[in-house]
């Protein structure tokens, strides 16, 4: 996929590739959250996303050298975050005393998902109401990985079809049957949701 | 990448590209169906949703976490470092090994070549020491009864019937 000559990210990294981290500074602050919102949707642990975040982008320094330049930073990004995700997962089908035990509760330093408290003013419309998020939480765990994370990749906006099926490793007609069929499993799984666009529901007293 | 916490606020998320006007066009006569409308709503309200998952909480020293960790060595470099803090005793008997063992496969190699010489000279010159064998003549003396042999030769296989009448006479 064809890279703009004057992609601010390509620049970067070619002064990361000459160990300026302050470049890599600018890079991490960028892509920190994208990154982190990938990692927990996949592996629904806040703690071990952030870890494998941290590992991304560690990688991503440490084998600048390999980013080439004719291809978008941030496929490549995603693409490293990918494989280490799919890597845990893997761990955690082997190991799966190990992932009982990591349960987000479970972890006395684990990083809490963000909830809105409800006692202050937020913005409606802008955040879900958590029983919401956790159904749509659960029927995302319900999909397959590959379709999970086509629709996580999708779900950023900032990815065209082409990165998302260069992270994936498939076709570009495969990923978009990947995200076609990923759809349409959660929306059955929330279908009353759907029919009713009712999801600004009041906390329960 | 919007850098805060809050994504697209108060806002439907961008599409990827601008639909073509036909698309448009075609999008909103579609939509008169009371079926296609619901479900082009269904799918609406699917992306919206997605969209506005809340985001994953990042620790406020993420980056200071990520520096710092480029400062703890992998583990392939942990490894090449211990193996270099052993003594030098340790590199003196690998490179001796090093030299031995390759000393030893060059022999070994090239005695293999020798032996694949030796025997393709071997095949080649058995036949023609086989012509050779063939080719040498005997001492002219030895054909000199060459004919009365070969007449004993031809005599030899019919039966001599005189001598078995005188054999089988009585003794007198």
């Amino acid at each position: 996929m064809a890279v703009p000559p004057d992609d601010p990210d390509v620049a970067l990294m070619r002064r990361v590739k000459r160990g300026d981290r302050d470049a890599f500074t600018v890079l991490v602050d960028k892509y920190r959250q994208p990154i982190l919102n990938l990692l927990y949707r996949m592996l629904h642990d806040a703690t071990e996303a952030e870890d494998l975040a941290q590992a991304t982008f560690v990688q991503v320094f440490r084998f600048a050298g390999r980013y080439r330049e004719n291809a978008r930073f941030s496929t490549w990004l995603f693409t490293i975050a990918r494989n280490l995700c799919l890597n845990e997962l893997r761990r955690r089908n082997r190991h799966p005393a190990d992932s009982l035990d990591a349960s987000p509760s479970s972890r006395p330093d684990s990083t809490p998902l963000e909830r809105p408290d409800p006692d202050s003013p937020s913005p409606p419309g802008n955040l879900l109401h958590s029983e919401l998020e956790q159904l749509i939480q659960q029927a995302l765990d319900a999909l397959p990985e590959k379709q999970r994370m086509a629709i996580l990749l999708c779900r950023d906006e900032e990815l065209s079809y082409d990165q998302i099926s260069e992270i994936l490793g498939c076709s570009l007609s495969a990923t978009k049957s990947l995200i076609h069929r990923g759809r349409e499993t959660l929306k059955q799984h929330l279908k009353p949701y759907l029919q009713t666009g009712d999801w600004d529901l009041p906390a329960p007293e | 990448m919007n850098p805060k916490n809050q994504r697209h606020p108060d806002s439907s998320p961008p599409l990827r590209k601008p639909l073509p006007q036909k698309e448009v066009e075609r999008v909103r006569n579609s939509l008169t169906d009371p079926a296609t409308r619901q479900a082009w709503e269904e799918e609406h309200r699917l992306t919206q949703l997605l969209h506005h998952l809340p985001n994953a909480s990042a620790h406020p020293r993420f980056t200071d976490k990520v520096l710092a960790a480029l400062e703890t060595p992998s583990p392939w470099q942990v490894w090449l470092d211990s193996w270099l803090a052993r003594p030098r005793w340790h590199f003196a008997a690998a490179a001796t090994l090093a030299v031995l063992v390759g000393t030893l496969s060059i022999r070994f190699a090239q005695n293999q070549q020798q032996q694949q010489l030796t025997q393709s000279v071997l095949a080649i010159t058995r036949p023609v020491q086989e012509v050779a064998v063939a080719t040498q003549l005997p001492p002219v003396e030895i054909l000199q009864d060459f004919d009365a042999i070969d007449q004993m030769r031809r005599l030899s296989s019919l039966a001599d019937e005189e001598l078995l009448a005188c054999l089988e006479a009585p003794a007198p």
